[in-house]
């Protein structure tokens, strides 16, 4: 399997860059510097990663009004020029809906049950990663000018831009859950399961954004391919199809190997077929999350101390 | 001061730094306003042919063809409270990076800077304006950038449109003003976060004649008032009516340090 191995010497290739990197900063000079907030430095490294954590949380906690400036931006810039603001935005789903719904009944006679609302359970949720993953790709490169001459916490773009997606997810949801009620579906008893799936999906689709947001302006080609490789990720995940419709073999394969996967199970799970999450799964996501999350806010915050000279 | 009714941010910022300088045998806790900066290096990474590209990265990520290019090398100096200090130099003698340093907007590879107090920088005005915004929204954004909260920037509204004299444009997007008109806003903002540190970038050629005289006067009124300034221009003349105190950087080294008035001679006159 050439394809793998170049795969995986890519990732290699990916995490050595990046740890090479770090390592090299340090070696190569006496850091002193009176800020604890700085992953890596030498007698930051004798600390406790948890405290560093925490040192730079709550200094990121004190710039929430800049944080809540820039999604204010970005959801007025969205919807300043169109008369229909917001509804531009179901536009998207609700299109590749009716698409999807055509194909699925006409075409190949799948004969799911309520089609639209099947698909919208699991679309939604991938809308929200999908478009995440692809803005934050390009938001630091988008902002270099800003970075280049003010100082903030770095995390605060990528944030921005999951923010404002977040909220355009909950507001997808409310509608989803009008429609859902309309058809006769009383999801409201697993409504604490879809906020906690919610809450999961943030931290999953967090970690990877701020990852690739900082590792664009070191690798720029990543602009390009993350929209690529997010599109082969939509087709792994069982978002237009259920998941029962893959053989037994390669399921548990596609549900372990790929975490969008079991997420998106959740929010249908729920939603769609009304029943109550396996543990395993939940207890997998939440892992698989706050993994996720620890691992790219970590890769983030050692790219992002050089950010400002590279960008 | 103004940091009194504060949040967070840079005065969050400024405590951690003054605890560990005083730790260094800086005289215990330095008042609010000092800079001090010590044996300061900074590099940037000179690439040859810089390809950004995955491919080159897996190619030869292990010789990656850049070299150090050291903009400062061993600058010491320390700025106390309430004083002016100007910065000049030649073309890429490391002036900006000196004072992005300062601002924290990039970090030192070796040697400290610690400042007191909260800071604002004028290294670009009007960052992270949006174009298809109105000035109204933007100045709400910018504010945050330089570290106000919605409260302080609702409070000083009326004086910074009042500053800026774009009151009938307010409400319009800022891609329809002119450059000028731009920078106004942006400067505006910038000199009302009242900071106790003021850090300038060759910025102050804002506006037309009558702007420009106005920005001198708000800089000079900032002084009087006890807010320390750091000050990078070219215009000599601007900076001997500014600054108590120059200092001179020639590739990254201090070069001649001293009265306003002798430095600047001194620099004027300069041999090669
Ligand atoms: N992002 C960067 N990447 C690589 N090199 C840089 C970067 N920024 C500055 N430099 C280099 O650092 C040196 C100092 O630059 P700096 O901008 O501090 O000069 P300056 O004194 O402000 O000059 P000027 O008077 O033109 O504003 C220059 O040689 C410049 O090429
Ligand atoms: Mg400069």
């Amino acid at each position: 399997m050439p394809a793998v191995c170049r795969l995986g010497s890519v990732a290699r290739g990916l995490l050595f860059y990046v740890r090479g990197h770090s390592r090299r900063g340090r070696a190569s000079a006496i850091i002193r510097r009176d800020d604890p907030l700085r992953m890596g430095a030498p007698e930051g490294r004798r600390r406790r990663g948890a405290e560093m954590m925490i040192a730079r949380l709550r200094e990121l906690y004190s710039f929430r009004e800049l944080l809540w400036a820039l999604v204010v931006r970005e959801l007025k810039v969205k919807y300043k020029n169109s008369a229909l603001g917001f509804f531009w935005s179901l536009l998207n789903p609700v299109v590749t809906m009716l698409v999807f719904t055509f194909v699925f009944s006409f075409v190949f006679r799948a004969g799911i049950e309520h089609f639209p609302l099947f698909f919208l359970a699991g679309m939604l949720p991938w809308n929200f990663f999908a478009l995440s993953l692809n803005r934050a790709t390009t938001s630091m490169i988008e902002n270099a000018n800003l970075i280049k001459k003010v100082y903030f916490p770095r995390e605060v773009i990528p944030l921005s831009i999951l923010i404002t997606n977040l909220i355009n997810f909950g507001l997808e949801l409310v509608v989803l859950f009008a429609f859902l009620l309309a058809w006769g579906y009383f999801f409201l008893p697993y409504l604490p399961v879809v906020l906690l799936a919610a809450a999961l999906l943030f931290l999953f689709t967090g970690g990877v954004a701020m990852f690739l947001s900082a590792a664009a302006v070191y690798f720029r080609d990543l602009q390009q391919l993350v929209p690529l490789g997010v599109m082969i990720w939509f087709y792994g995940t069982a978002v237009i199809y259920p998941l029962e419709f893959i053989p037994a073999s390669v399921r548990a394969i596609l549900m372990y190997g790929n975490p969008m996967n079991p997420l998106i199970s959740l929010f249908r799970g729920s939603l769609y077929g009304l029943s109550w999450p396996k543990w395993h799964v939940l207890v997998y996501c939440a892992v698989a999350a706050v993994a996720a999350f620890a691992l790219g806010y970590g890769l983030f915050a050692r790219m992002a101390r050089n950010l400002a000279k590279e960008v | 001061m103004g940091g009194a009714g504060g949040r967070g941010g840079q005065n969050a910022m400024a405590g951690v730094c003054g605890a560990v300088g005083g730790a260094e045998g800086a005289g215990g806790g330095a008042a609010v306003g000092t800079i001090d900066i010590r044996d300061l290096w900074e590099h940037y990474r000179l690439y040859h042919d810089r390809t950004h590209s995955l491919k080159e990265v897996l190619v030869r990520f292990r010789r990656a063809r850049y070299e150090n290019l050291w903009a400062l090398q061993g600058v010491t100096m320390r700025v106390e409270p309430g004083e002016a200090v100007g910065v000049i130099g030649a073309n890429g003698s490391g002036k900006s990076t000196l004072l992005k340093c300062v601002a924290r907007v990039i970090e030192p590879s070796r040697g400290t800077v610690s400042v007191r107090g909260r800071v604002s920088a004028l290294l670009e005005l009007g960052a992270g304006f949006h174009p298809d915004l109105t000035g109204r929204e933007n100045v709400f954004i910018n504010g945050a950038m330089l570290g106000m909260t919605r409260r302080e920037v609702r409070a000083r509204f009326d004086e910074i449109v009042g500053f800026s004299e774009l009151e009938q444009f307010i409400d319009s997007p800022v891609r329809t003003y002119s450059s000028g008109m731009y920078m106004r806003l942006g400067f505006s903002v910038a000199v009302h976060v009242d900071p106790d540190v003021l850090l300038v970038d060759e910025v102050l050629a804002v506006g037309d004649e009558q702007f420009q005289a106005k920005c001198r006067a708000r800089i000079a009124a900032m002084k009087a008032r006890g807010v320390t300034i750091l000050f990078v221009s070219h215009d000599l003349p601007r900076v001997q009516e500014v600054c108590d105190r120059v200092v001179w950087l020639d590739r990254g080294v201090v070069r001649a340090e001293g009265a306003s008035a002798e430095v600047v001679q001194e620099y004027a006159g300069r041999s090669e």
